[in-house]
């Protein structure tokens, strides 16, 4: 079930917070109309795939708990190693032997196996909980909360990546504790920004970009075609996501609960590690915890920095699709991050505007390797960007673009939204309320186009 | 923390409650009054429900305007299939045959959405007069799901209330609900209700094949020879619900030579079965033919009888227009001939 759709929005969310607030005194009701609520919504997809998510959270909490009886760390182990290896199965098995035939020159068999939705965010989670457990830094949570924590359906498919003790201490909270209706007011305001960025803008993009993506698959592009598509997806992917986040929060504060910040408008960013500290906030933070600082971090050296800082960006490239150009997108932010770390070592900053227009020429190349689906068609696409066919052709639906251009720059981040006072007035409320009535409208039109961060 | 500072109450709760209601109260209240007024003004020309509006439509997608044009009682008989078909002009057969023609042909269509149409017209024609079908290739599928080949709105002919009704909360509904309510008013033509629409009409004929095409049939059909047509298993269905005297005349459209599969090849022998299935099925009844002009003649070796590979000019159309007549009007079937010119 999509956020965005009819379906969603119109019957399923309503019912799902009138059952929780109906029963909102009793903390095991509550949990279990989140719980049923969220394995409708994600059943919705595929129910076969709920045997998956329930069985991995189920080993997972087993395995802490005997880790816990038997005073040892390998259950803890083997719960890693089972959300791995179901990762790696379901998402990665078909890339690892496509990329083994290549090396081999030997024709193998393919798995085919359907991609479980949300099994990257799932299976972090878990992972994140029992590296935490390893490093008693987690509590063994009870069946219910624990389970609950992963399977919270606003952040169940595409995030923000939650860690334990960020959610699991709220479910004990009472709803109905002041400010209840500054949370529901401020989730519906969430909501609705993010309902609009989707279907009136980021949608319109991918119109854009994705047929100037296909054609570059087998043709060169004008200058200005390479240039939209580039530009085009860029802004599409931050409108995408950060709607998903925006109405994820959202429905988690209708609920009572608070998730964490996403993007902090990160297309504002003057350099690149800023840019990581804005975007996909909560993916960054997990690489650094869980990945770069094991790996040794900036603390030890420039050749460990190098080479966590490498690892890590080339993993979290991985993370986002089986796929070689996901791994040369991580790498090449990994490349720019080690530049941009030299440079500030060097204590001469750049002016703002020239740091801003270097970043954003560095994240927009790097979205072309992401976006595009073999690496011909990103050279194709880089080729046509620097000039290759000539400098014909100009920038399509420059209208569109410079729309999303301001929005991107313009519109407060969903926690800028929160912590601001808000200006609470009929009027304010009426134009909310006619733009998510324009939205529901406009959705009803065909089948809503899934958020691209679904496929991660 | 964001909600420490709210328990704090910076701003009273009740402020915000008034924020939520008001919200709230525009958006299902507006919301549900819309939706009233789509399926009162019924934009779509369904008849599901009461209306007030007047009888038609202004609306040039067949998609959607068959809905109307498809339950007019002014016509009760009916040419189905996609483009291949949209040049026989119903109101030359009207006036050749004497009975009411409507065009129910949907461009970029396959057999599941021309069956969906042709339920729709019999659903609302107590005694349909005569039936046609231009059945392409499409139809010679081996694919049991029988997929919609495009975009088509099979909830707006669904015999399910439900989901006709949980389609028509959107702009599009809302728009075409608007231009109905123009008709009505007078501001707005309606459209043609005889469905008919000639792609010949404003364009220049260019069609010049330097280079053959070849090969476009083959994909529908398989490299070994597969005798299985699923979709006119699914036909059969839906012409038993035809009273036993209407005529049924099948047409196999021509289309350009090149795009015919090698003659002997096992694409052509699957090719010749299907058409022998197709006729099979009309063979027995009265007044009731099947026309194949999908072969290798000089009328389809002509391109100036093609307005591209795959679309005849309105000569050829008039051509099979009167041979349908024909075979109305209880004359043998023969073989279809075109002019080579």
């Amino acid at each position: 079930m999509l956020f965005q759709s009819q379906g969603f929005t119109l019957i399923f969310l309503p019912l799902a917070v009138l059952s929780y607030y109906a029963v909102a005194r009793s903390l095991v009701a509550r949990q279990c109309v989140l719980i049923v609520a969220s394995l409708v919504f994600y059943g919705w997809w595929d129910a076969r795939f709920i045997v998956l998510l329930v069985g991995q959270i189920g080993a997972s909490w087993l395995l802490a708990l005997l880790a816990q009886r038997t005073r040892n760390q390998w259950p803890l182990y083997a719960g890693i190693l089972i959300n791995l290896g179901s990762l790696a199965t379901f998402k990665y098995l078909d890339f690892l032997l496509a990329s083994m035939q290549t090396l081999i020159g030997v024709e193998l068999p393919r798995a085919h196996i359907l991609l479980p939705i949300g099994i990257s965010f799932f299976s972090f989670q878990l992972i994140s909980y029992l590296v935490d457990r390893l490093r008693d830094d987690a509590p063994l949570y009870p069946f219910r909360p624990f389970a609950l924590f992963v399977l919270l359906f606003p952040h169940l498919i595409a995030g923000p990546i939650v860690r334990h003790n960020e959610l699991v201490p709220q479910f004990a909270l009472d709803p109905l504790r002041p400010g209840s209706w500054q949370r529901i007011g401020t989730g519906l305001v969430l909501f609705t920004i993010g309902f609009a960025k989707k279907v009136l803008v980021a949608d319109k993009l991918a119109g854009l970009a994705d047929p100037l993506f296909a054609r570059a698959g087998h043709e060169w592009l004008s200058f200005g075609d390479a240039w939209t598509a580039a530009l085009a997806f860029s802004f599409q992917l931050f409108l995408d996501f950060s709607a998903y986040t925006e109405m994820a929060i959202g429905i988690a504060l209708l609920f009572g609960l608070f998730l964490p910040e996403n993007f902090r408008r990160p297309y504002l960013s003057t350099n690149l590690r800023e840019f990581w500290r804005r975007w996909h906030i909560s993916l960054s933070n997990f690489i650094r915890d869980y990945l770069y600082i094991p790996l040794g971090g900036s603390r030890n050296g420039p050749v460990v920095y190098v080479f966590a800082t490498l690892v890590s960006m080339a993993i979290c490239g991985l993370w986002h699709g089986a796929g070689w150009t996901y791994v040369a997108w991580g790498v090449w932010h990994g490349i720019g991050l080690i530049a941009c770390h030299a440079w500030q070592a060097l204590r001469r900053p750049m002016p703002a505007a020239a740091g801003w227009a270097v970043t954003m020429v560095f994240v927009l190349i790097g979205w072309v390797l992401f976006r595009a689906a073999d690496f011909t068609t990103a050279t194709t696409m880089l080729a046509s960007m620097v000039g290759a066919t000539g400098w014909t052709g100009s920038l399509r639906d420059v209208g569109l673009l410079l729309v999303a251009a301001v929005i991107s720059a313009l519109v407060p981040s969903a926690y800028e939204i929160i912590e601001r006072r808000p200006i609470l007035n009929p009027a304010v409320a009426t134009a909310f309320a006619v733009l998510a009535g324009f939205c529901v409208l406009e959705v009803g039109r065909g089948p809503p186009l899934t958020f691209i961060y679904f496929r991660f | 923390m964001a909600d420490r500072t709210w328990q704090k109450g910076s701003i009273a709760d009740a402020d915000w409650r008034r924020f939520v209601t008001t919200f709230l109260a525009i958006l299902l209240v507006g919301l549900a009054l819309l939706y009233a007024l789509i399926i009162a003004i019924d934009p779509y020309d369904t008849g599901r429900y009461p209306t007030p509006m007047p009888p038609g439509v202004s609306d040039e997608n067949q998609q959607t305007a068959s809905a109307s044009n498809g339950r007019n009682p002014a016509f009760d008989a009916a040419v189905f299939g996609n483009s291949h078909g949209m040049l026989l002009s119903p109101t030359r057969l009207t006036n050749i045959t004497g009975l009411p023609f409507v065009q129910m042909t949907s461009p970029g269509s396959g057999p599941r959405e021309q069956m969906i149409l042709m339920r729709w017209f019999i659903r609302h024609h107590a005694h349909v007069k005569a039936f046609v079908l231009a059945a392409d290739q499409t139809w010679c599928t081996h694919d049991s799901a029988i997929p919609m080949l495009y975009q088509f709105p099979p909830w707006l002919y669904a015999d399910n209330e439900f989901e006709y009704l949980a389609h028509m909360l959107n702009t599009r509904s809302l728009t075409a609900a608007y231009r109905r309510v123009l008709v009505a008013l007078g501001f707005v033509k309606p459209t043609n209700p005889d469905g008919y629409w000639d792609y010949e009409a404003g364009r220049a004929w260019n069609f010049r094949p330097e280079t053959p095409k070849g090969g476009t049939l083959a994909p529908i059909l398989s490299d070994s020879i597969d005798r299985s047509f699923p979709a006119l298993t699914a036909l059969d269905e839906v012409l038993a619900k035809l009273p036993a005297d209407t005529p049924i005349v099948v047409v196999m459209p021509p289309q350009f030579y090149t795009l015919l599969p090698r003659a002997g090849s096992p694409a052509a022998v699957e090719l010749a079965a299907c058409k022998a299935e197709l006729a099979a099925r009309v063979e027995a009844r009265a007044r009731s033919g099947f026309l194949d002009y999908l072969n290798d003649t000089p009328a389809t070796r002509n391109p100036e009888n093609f307005m591209d590979w795959e679309h005849y000019r309105a000569n050829i159309a008039r051509q099979i227009e009167a041979d349908i007549a024909a075979i109305i009007a209880g004359e043998r079937p023969r073989p279809a001939r075109l002019p080579a010119h």
